[in-house]
């Protein structure tokens, strides 16, 4: 059989299962304490209204493990013990220090089973259990949305799916860079016309060598020294364009002018 | 003996902290490389370029200027240069067109709303060009390749015709 304890007819106080719960929230909301606080507690309200001194305490909630802590983490467990029924709901400072003597519940308390005290409707989850819960180390009020929410972001099913969605982000990123290909990758290097560095997109260099000096004499093709030309030959059926390039097209501060030389097919040639 | 070490102070906070910054890392890990291509596809439909061409003809030639403005959805094109044929005296010849465009299959369809073509009457090469540049409601369908960060290659019917360079204020 569970005892519970209810404190100011605030708090809900478990201690074979160390948690406290506002009476109001039960059971959405608990805190769970570490063992040396909730043994303290129980000490204190076992002891409710007596002046317990820090030899009572230490025999009490460390001595029968045969553990030696300092004054220190008697003082902090004390101080967990107020910040969790704070926590908890309960506005009166209950525990107090008495300088030189110790420490003293002046809690209003009942003690039964958890059931005496709870409205109806409230029913002990079986899920909600200690060795399973997230510990509140310090008062932090411990929810099971919280607690799914924790247990939803640690789960490798999330992160395989953060790695999911990261791929296809780089996808979409991918696909929007892959629309720039490198339009003249492919062009022949012909050889140098004059001052031009000619490519062309026709695999036949003499073809090409000697279609860009008869467009030249059409119109005349002027290099400055380094100027790239590059040439796309017949597959616009209107004619051929040629790109008069200071430098590669595609780095930058590229300046390049456009010659489109206009051709009539003929369907006898 | 044993030693019990009092409790730590905030741990679990600290835990949630990391995972928080964790989760944080990695929604921008995923977030980033969608704000880079929904900048680039912005960039893509918010600029303005100006390209220098020269086109040949059998007995004429026109040197023109143009200049491109793309504005999410509706754009305009101006040129303006000079068309000499044969010995002729250089004729002055211009044109504004308004159009409207969405990309298709990765190409730009541009569709003509408006034109206005000077000078009017109607030269050889001029008559050559696009039915887009000289009336309304045509389209012509291009393919916009980004060369650097600062050109364009206008790609028509696989050759390129224009190396259209971002404006400075772009």
């Amino acid at each position: 059989m569970k005892t519970a304890w209810l404190i100011n007819d605030v708090v809900l106080f478990e201690p074979d299962e160390r948690r406290l719960y506002a009476i109001q929230n039960y059971p959405a909301q608990c805190i769970i304490l570490h063992g040396p606080v909730n043994e303290c507690l129980l000490q204190l309200l076992l002891h409710n209204g007596e002046v317990l001194s820090q030899r009572f305490l230490f025999d009490a909630v460390w001595g029968k493990q045969g553990a030696v802590v300092t004054t220190n983490a008697l003082y902090q467990a004390i101080a967990s013990v107020r910040k969790a029924l704070k926590s908890a709901g309960l506005a009166d400072d209950v525990i107090k220090t008495i300088p030189k003597a110790g420490f003293k519940s002046v809690a209003q308390i009942c003690t039964g089973e958890p059931a005496d005290f709870l409205p109806q409707r409230t029913v002990i989850p079986e899920s909600v259990d200690a060795g399973h819960m997230p510990v509140a180390n310090d008062n932090i009020i411990i929810n099971k949305q919280d607690s799914r929410w924790d247990a939803l972001l640690h789960s490798p099913v999330a992160f395989f799916m953060a790695g999911l969605l990261f791929c296809l982000s780089c996808a979409v990123l991918y696909g929007s860079l892959n629309n720039d290909k490198a339009v003249f990758a492919d062009y022949q290097q012909v050889g140098k016309i004059g001052n031009c560095e000619v490519f062309s997109s026709w695999y036949d260099v003499e073809h090409s060598r000697s279609q860009f000096n008869a467009l030249s004499a059409r119109y005349p093709i002027t290099c400055k020294p380094g100027d790239s030309a590059y040439m796309t030959v017949n597959r616009l059926q209107q004619g051929i364009s040629i790109f008069l390039c200071d430098k590669t097209p595609d780095s930058a501060n590229a300046h390049c002018k456009a010659l489109f030389y206009r051709q009539k097919y003929h369907e006898n040639q | 003996m044993r030693i019990v070490r009092p409790f730590f102070i905030g741990r679990n906070t600290m835990k949630t902290n990391k995972l928080f910054l964790l989760w944080g890392a990695i929604l921008i890990a995923i977030a980033t490389p969608l704000l880079c291509a929904g900048y680039l596809s912005y960039q893509r439909n918010h600029f303005t370029c100006d390209a220098h061409a020269i086109i040949v003809d059998e007995d004429a030639i026109m040197d023109i200027i143009t200049n491109y403005s793309f504005d999410g959805g509706s754009g305009s094109y101006e040129s303006s240069g000079k068309y000499i044929k044969g010995t002729q005296p250089a004729l002055t010849v211009s044109n504004n067109v308004s159009f409207n465009y969405w990309y298709e299959n990765g190409k730009m369809i541009m569709v003509s709303n408006d034109t206005n073509e000077l000078p009017k009457r109607t030269e050889p090469l001029l008559d050559q060009m696009p039915d887009f540049y000289h009336l309304r409601d045509r389209g012509i369908s291009i393919d916009i390749v980004r060369a650097n960060a600062a050109s364009y290659y206008f790609v028509y019917g696989h050759t390129p015709v224009f190396y259209c360079t971002k404006s400075r204020n772009d």
